[in-house]
């Protein structure tokens, strides 16, 4: 595990990098926060007053090194427009985007590992060429379209899922997981469709490999064949892949939720952009980067577990 | 539980271990057809060893693979193959999968490639004695560690633990020829075994085979390009061009007195130990034909230096011309080259 | 066969190539540790002449080859092209020195850029260095490949994929002759042909060599093709020479119990002589820890223990035949002293 402790200690520089710029993006939209928090009639005192205050008057590399030492204390700031700590409403919604996230990407693998596998086994056959053209027909469809159908269908007509809204997981489990089927599915809808194609090229490749004949000549059945020797080698992009979703996934899938009324991070996030919430923008924006970093640290890491041979390099250097 | 065998249990007296008979394998291909093997028959005995020798591109591979049905599924293969007396042509993935292993089992060129790199070397042992012979974890586990053992690598109950990639080129073959030795098979393709391979370790991989056969009495087909490799460890040798016999003979047979011309000027093109330094080597000049098209010409004439109007516009049937000697040449040759004078004109090329 | 020393030298105004204690480090990831590839390794190729460098993988003999030429650079060593130690030599200096030698590789196809037509293939190292007009270079460009038995007519705007392997590795050696080279570096240019195509690239190499009055180090595994085509012959193991001599020489009574192993593990193509058993056991030590003293010690069925505390220096085993072992296969003249 030493190279775990290695890689996590290469995270420190990244994530310097990561947030500096977050936080220099942020600084350059357009919009000045002051006027928009004290609305376009506030005195100029009380726009320098209140400059000085979150200061702005400072060049931004000071800025950012106060800002670094707030967060260091866990101290966010607070929204402007409702005064809720920056921290607290992340935290209020984070758990929302977490379990969208994490159900998205269990449907998206449940259902593509299975078609990938049987895909790759005869390229070009019946299942294959099925399998291809609704991947393409479900990344072609975009992802609001099909929640409004989805909601039709399944809320509207049948009556079988809520249309909108939100239980707590710890209020009630099963209510919490009737609302988060329908903008889970329509996440996984397009996860789905890029999986699908990913892990049956690279299970396809993997087939042609010689030790899978040499498995074949060992008389093993077709399945063992694919579960055991093809699969866990044809899964790198599969992996990478994964990690960039999750990485976007934490900054939350704004127009599912928006669509769903979901209280996640996407919406916290653009209704603070509208409202220019400076502060409550630098905090998520703040925590998308440090997911992806996150994600793509989680991902390295998972390399060698898949392949041992990464692993023994890994140990030399 | 060992798994039921569609084979008697012991032999009727006489039957060979192997007969093929007409076998063909083709490849669909975008834009025509691939004969990658055309109309090959042979017989091979238990306890026997039979060479095939090509260059790439002859079929050799491709006709091992055929027998095993190794084939990717554009593959058609027309034919006859018997196996310990059963008709084993038509049958499923399904039905070979309890030949494979425990009746056939095959080594492969290059260990490197043919070792999952994903998985421990004794996972890849004990997989087979699970599946074929109904092992207990256990005693699967102990009876890699004693192939591997059987194979000489040493310390095998640490190697059992290794992935492919910590074993030098040598072992990793040793470890191929264990998994395919895991069922006791009766029949063993050795396909290019030691190509791949540094001399000194191809002699000893050699003699490991070797002494498995004896030890075992199983039948072996081995494949190779190197006649050296092939001479002195088998009964009977294939020649094989462009996917067709052109020569077929017992191994002593065919060194002394070979017919046909492609096998002569194979063996004058081997460079060999016992010539003088820059004596100039006897080459083959052109190359061969495109496996896509159909022409009846005998396959070497285009090479051959002694080719003939016939050769050009009539394949030559393969005969048995001599008692156990078919060879497929209208015009055959009376045997090998005398080994100072390069026959074959070096002025010629492709 | 740690083999060390330069007794084998001949007199360096003699030598076109000389090669003296050449080292080869190659470090091992981030560990600080390094593999010696190479490890002290001298000797000479006289203007027109063959050397043959044998050995199985992981001796050293592809690296030296690309010492030899400086990409890469040895760690330490000198490599003298008529006497100019090409180590010592920088950027346009060591450029200018370039088209005296080339090297030829394994893969012929993918030696060659695989979008580029033959005819710019074999052009580009005469537009590199600036040789002649365009008409000038088209005419050299045909003339090369009538020299490597192409027939530019067919050959010369065809892509590598389209033509076979034997045909690629002409292309590859019509591009090393296009600057008139005086020496060439073969590193195993034939193990990847079939044997029908080897004879007529081994051929083909010979008649270069008389025509051009080439200089060749031939580097390879197969000991049937070295002597085919070499005039001296060394062997190395494990990152050191163990033998050097004339071929026919070094074949007919190797000094050396690598060399005899190596000869003896050649199959014979005749199945009158029966098959020997396998003269080495054991396989090759890690580079990373080589044994001491003799690094072939470890499989040496003639080892003592004298080869473990002491590393064996070159020494003159007959005419022109010199190898570094204590206990050699040779009966030594009453002269041999060094």
């Amino acid at each position: 595990m030493r190279f775990v402790r290695r890689q996590l200690l290469h995270l420190v520089p990244v994530l310097f990098v990561v947030t500096f710029l977050s936080f220099l993006l942020i600084n350059l939209l357009p919009g000045d926060p002051v006027i928009t928090i004290l609305g376009p009639g506030a005195t100029q005192e009380h726009v320098t007053a209140l400059r000085k205050e979150l200061a702005l008057d400072e060049p931004i590399p000071v800025r950012y090194v106060h800002w670094l030492k707030r967060i260091a204390t866990g101290h966010l700031g607070q929204s402007y427009v409702n005064r809720q700590p920056v921290l607290e409403a992340i935290r209020q919604r984070l758990p929302t985007t977490l379990e969208l996230m994490i159900l998205a990407e269990a449907f998206a693998l449940a259902l593509a590992i299975p078609m990938g596998i049987l895909a790759a086994r005869r390229p070009n056959g019946i299942f294959d060429r099925v399998t291809t053209t609704t991947a393409f027909g479900l990344l072609a469809v975009p992802n609001f379209m099909l929640a409004v159908v989805l909601v039709y269908v399944f809320a509207l007509h049948w009556h079988l899922l809520p249309a909108e809204g939100y239980t707590a997981l710890t209020q009630n489990p099963f209510e919490n997981l009737r609302h988060l089927v329908l903008p889970a599915v329509t996440l996984a809808a397009a996860d789905v469709a890029v999986y699908v194609r990913l892990l049956r090229s690279e299970m396809v490749t993997t087939l042609q490999q010689d030790f899978i004949t040499l498995a074949r000549a060992k008389g093993l059945p077709d399945r063992r064949i694919l579960l055991r020797h093809a699969f866990r080698p044809s899964t790198f992009s599969l992996v990478t892949v994964i990690g960039l979703n999750l990485g976007r996934l934490i900054g939350g899938a704004f127009i599912v939720e928006y669509i769903f009324a979901l209280p996640g991070i996407g919406t916290l996030t653009v209704s603070s952009i509208f409202n220019r919430d400076y502060l409550v923008v630098q905090g998520t924006v703040v925590l998308i980067a440090v997911g992806y970093v996150l994600a793509n640290f989680l991902v390295d890491v998972s390399y060698s577990f898949l392949d041992p041979r990464i692993k023994d390099v890994r140990a030399l250097t | 539980m060992k798994r039921a065998s569609p084979f008697p249990d012991v032999d009727p007296a006489g039957v060979p271990l192997l007969e093929v008979e007409g076998l063909s394998t083709r490849f669909r291909v975008p834009g025509g057809v691939v004969r990658a093997v055309e109309d090959v028959s042979f017989t091979l005995h238990a306890g026997r060893t039979l060479g095939i020798v090509g260059e790439s591109g002859s079929g050799k591979t491709v006709l091992a693979r055929s027998v095993m049905g190794l084939l990717p599924h554009n593959a058609d293969r027309p034919g006859t193959i018997r196996y310990r007396g059963v008709d084993i042509t038509g049958w499923s993935t399904r039905q070979l999968v309890g030949v494979r292993g425990p009746e056939m089992a095959m080594v492969f060129q290059d260990p490197m490639t043919s070792l999952n790199p994903y998985m421990r070397i004794g996972r890849q042992i004990t997989e087979s004695l699970r599946w074929h012979m109904g092992l207990t974890k256990a005693a699967a586990a102990s009876r890699a560690v004693a192939l591997l053992d059987e194979v000489g690598i040493p310390s095998a109950r640490l190697r059992a633990d290794s992935y492919p990639h910590q074993l030098s080129g040598g072992m990793r073959q040793r470890a191929t020829i264990a998994i395919a030795l895991a069922c006791s098979p009766r029949l063993l393709f050795a396909d290019e075994p030691t190509t791949a391979l540094d001399v000194t370790v191809q002699a000893q991989i050699l003699d490991l085979l070797a002494a498995e056969q004896r030890e075992r009495e199983m039948g072996m087909v081995l494949v190779s390009h190197d006649l050296g490799v092939v001479a002195g460890r088998s009964d009977d040798i294939v020649v094989m061009y462009a996917g067709r016999v052109v020569e077929h003979a017992p191994t002593r047979t065919l060194f002394a007195g070979l017919r046909m011309p492609y096998t002569q000027a194979l063996l004058a093109a081997v460079p060999r130990l016992d010539r003088p330094s820059h004596s100039r080597a006897a080459v083959i000049p052109g190359r061969p034909p495109d496996p896509t098209a159909i022409d009846p010409a005998c396959r070497f004439a285009p090479r051959c230096p002694y080719v003939q109007a016939r050769c050009q516009a009539e394949e030559p049937p393969l005969v048995e011309a001599e008692p156990g000697h078919r060879y497929r040449c209208w015009y055959p040759v009376a045997g090998p080259l005398p080994r100072s004078a390069p026959a074959v004109s070096p002025a010629r090329r492709g | 066969m740690a083999g060390i020393g330069t007794a084998h030298l001949r007199a360096p105004e003699d030598a076109l190539l000389r090669v003296e204690h050449l080292v080869v480090d190659f470090p091992v990831g981030r560990t600080g540790l390094s593999v010696q590839a190479v490890a002290d390794v001298s000797f000479d190729v006289l203007a027109g002449e063959t050397l043959g460098l044998v050995g199985e993988s992981g001796c050293g003999k592809s690296t030296t080859g690309r010492a030899v030429v400086q990409s890469p650079p040895p760690t330490s060593g000198r490599v003298l092209l008529d006497g100019v130690d090409l180590c010592e030599l920088r950027g346009e200096e060591l450029r200018a020195r370039r088209p005296d030698l080339q090297l030829i590789l394994q893969d012929p196809i993918s030696s060659l850029n695989p979008r580029r037509r033959v005819r710019e293939i074999v052009a580009q190292p005469l537009r590199t260095w600036h040789r002649g007009d365009a008409r000038g270079r088209a005419a050299t460009v045909r003339s090369l490949l009538e020299a490597v038995g192409l027939d530019p007519g067919t050959t010369i705007d065809r892509r590598p994929h389209e033509l076979s392997g034997g045909q690629c590795q002409r292309v590859g050696i019509a591009r090393a002759l296009a600057l008139e080279p005086r020496m060439l570096i073969c590193d195993e240019p034939v193990s990847a042909l079939d044997v029908s195509v080897q004879g007529q690239v081994l051929n083909l190499l010979e008649d270069l060599k008389a025509r051009y009055g080439l200089t060749i180090v031939f580097i390879a595994h197969d000991l049937a093709v070295v002597k085919s085509i070499s005039d001296r012959v060394a062997v190395m193991y494990l990152g050191k020479l163990c033998e050097v001599g004339p071929v026919d020489t070094v074949y007919a009574s190797p000094a050396h119990p690598y060399t005899d192993a190596l000869l003896q593990s050649v199959p014979v193509p005749d199945p009158t002589v029966p098959p020997r058993p396998a003269p080495l056991a054991g396989e090759l030590p890690s580079p990373l820890a080589p044994p001491s003293g003799c690094r072939f010690r470890t499989r040496c069925p003639r080892a003592q223990a004298r080869c473990e505390s002491e590393e064996p220096v070159m020494r003159a085993m007959g005419d022109g035949h010199f190898a570094a072992c204590h206990f050699p296969l040779v009966v030594l003249p009453p002269v041999a002293g060094l």
